[in-house]
């Protein structure tokens, strides 16, 4: 397949290191300083974002606190603060929407534009419009806030281009300069090829960039076992496969747990506010879900998870709960030979959605009582602060389940 | 540090100017953020601002108009 010759009309904005750039705007001490938003302070915090100055001096986010301040034991370490990430991300958005309206954000610090249907589309004037949108930025929401911005036929490419050069960058991949880059890349620069997907390249003698633009498709579909193959090769070449929506299929909720705990009952209130969290997001978006899921990774590495299919689609809070709890009993006694594994993580999630629109009753409970307690909860802690009020069992789960940003998509950021 | 004490704020033009807090007056000489949440049906505004060498986190509460000063930081 040849490169796609069509003129680039896809920009995409990622916002450099962002949460650690954002607490420099935030505070001008910070700034020219190397700093790590973690999620906990403490040694074996786990770095979030890391600022270009501690990138620069080789901290990088994943890394434990203790690692980072190892390579470079000046490093300031800052809890995250949510709120702030998401107004820069509303106002980042709103920016855009002057630009286009026919734009997606990927997650809290990216952005995708089509400005296919830009008037007097031509290349420098697609340049010229980065760079206003990067004054702009500066101007309008921070001096310390920068973008690295690509541009290119499709949205796969144009998220290359953006991460060929940070902080600040602006670069194209079209039909005239796409092999100088391919030549300068490794497989593993690109977005969606790890160690794993590199080595099934590699079991098919591609090994650089510009072998697997190369490639015929047969020979990634056998590298892949599958129709990925021919995306790949589709996105390589320059056209669009990405420009796909998915709707939702579930909600969830997880905490990364700092102390050693391993025991239900410290655990199940953990669960509980976990599952009155996921449950308040999914009444709000007006769904109800009949299967419910429980992840449990330890700290040793090791990892349990079950999904359950319940009687009939639920809302309430409390049904969710009872179900989760089960999983977590059948969980337990899995470890009980295993003791000193303490849980890192606990994620619960909810499938098998479906919209609220009417109320199947049933004989033996009173499901209108149910939805009548379940909404004046929802309405109360609308009105006074979420967990204002809640079930008692979930009070101990509050130290633990702090507000985060996840990654993806930042469905909570439009508040 | 946390402080989290009442102060009284001058604003002009929808930006704090300056910030009386323990019988001192403190001139904001740079606005690093502003933005904003909401707890329940409560708005607030935070003001991350500067005054010389210490670094204030400002709250304010639209509800009852309080300012609060929540933190400060001192040349870090």
């Amino acid at each position: 397949m040849e490169f796609n010759s069509a003129p680039s009309t896809v920009m995409h904005i990622d916002l450099n290191s962002c949460f650690a750039t954002i607490e420099q705007q935030a505070n001008p001490f910070l700034r020219g300083k190397p700093i790590a938003v973690a999620a906990f302070t403490t040694d074996k915090g786990c770095i979030l974002a890391a600022s270009v100055e501690a990138k620069r001096l080789g901290v990088k986010t994943g890394m434990k606190v203790m690692d980072g301040k190892a390579i470079c034991p000046k490093l300031i370490v800052l809890l995250p603060d949510p709120w702030k990430y998401r107004n820069v991300h509303l106002k980042l958005r709103n920016l855009i929407a002057d630009y286009t309206s026919d734009f997606a954000p990927k997650s809290i610090d990216e952005f995708v534009l089509n400005l296919k249907d830009y008037m007097a589309l031509k290349e420098p004037f697609l340049k010229a419009i980065a760079q206003e949108i990067k004054g702009r930025i500066k101007r309008e929401i921070g001096e310390w806030l920068t973008v690295s911005i690509g541009i290119a036929p499709n949205r796969y490419l144009a998220k290359v281009a953006a991460g060929l050069r940070k902080p600040d960058g602006l670069d194209e991949i079209n039909q005239s300069n796409f092999l100088d880059i391919y030549l300068k890349l490794k497989l593993t620069d690109l977005t969606g090829i790890r160690e794993k997907n590199a080595a099934r390249l590699n079991s098919m003698g591609i090994y650089s960039v510009l072998d697997f633009y190369r490639a015929p498709v047969w020979r990634l579909k056998a590298a892949f076992h599958s129709i990925t193959g021919l995306y790949w090769h589709t996105r390589l070449s320059g056209y669009e496969v990405d420009n796909v929506e998915y709707g939702r299929r579930s909600y969830g909720n997880s905490v990364a747990i700092g102390a050693n705990l391993s025991k239900i009952e410290e655990l199940s209130p953990i669960l509980a506010r976990l599952t009155e969290k996921m449950c308040s997001r999914l009444r709000a978006a007006g769904f109800r879900a009949c299967g419910i899921h429980l992840t449990i990774t330890h700290k040793d590495g090791s990892w349990w998870h079950k999904g359950r299919l319940m009687p009939h689609s639920c809302f309430d809070s409390r049904d969710f709960y009872g179900a989760a709890f089960r999983l977590l009993l059948e969980a337990l006694p899995a470890q009980a030979g295993n003791p000193k594994s303490p849980v890192l993580n606990l994620a619960i999630s909810c499938f098998g959605l479906e919209k609220s629109v009417s109320t199947q009753l049933n004989f033996f409970d009173d499901v209108p009582k149910e939805e009548n307690l379940t909404r004046a909860v929802d309405n109360i802690n609308e009105k006074w602060g979420d967990f204002t009020l809640g079930s008692a069992r979930s009070l101990g789960g509050a130290r633990v389940v702090l507000d985060r940003i996840a990654f993806g998509l930042p469905a909570d950021a439009d508040a | 540090m946390n402080i989290n004490e009442k102060v009284t704020v001058g604003m002009v033009n929808d930006s704090p100017k300056y910030v009386l807090w323990r019988g001192r007056n403190h001139t904001v000489t740079q606005i690093g953020l502003h933005h904003i949440f909401h707890e329940g049906k409560t708005l607030y505004h935070i003001f991350s601002v500067t005054a010389d060498t210490l670094f204030m986190r400002l709250k304010f509460d639209t509800d009852n108009l309080y300012w609060t000063l929540e933190e400060t930081e001192s040349g870090i």
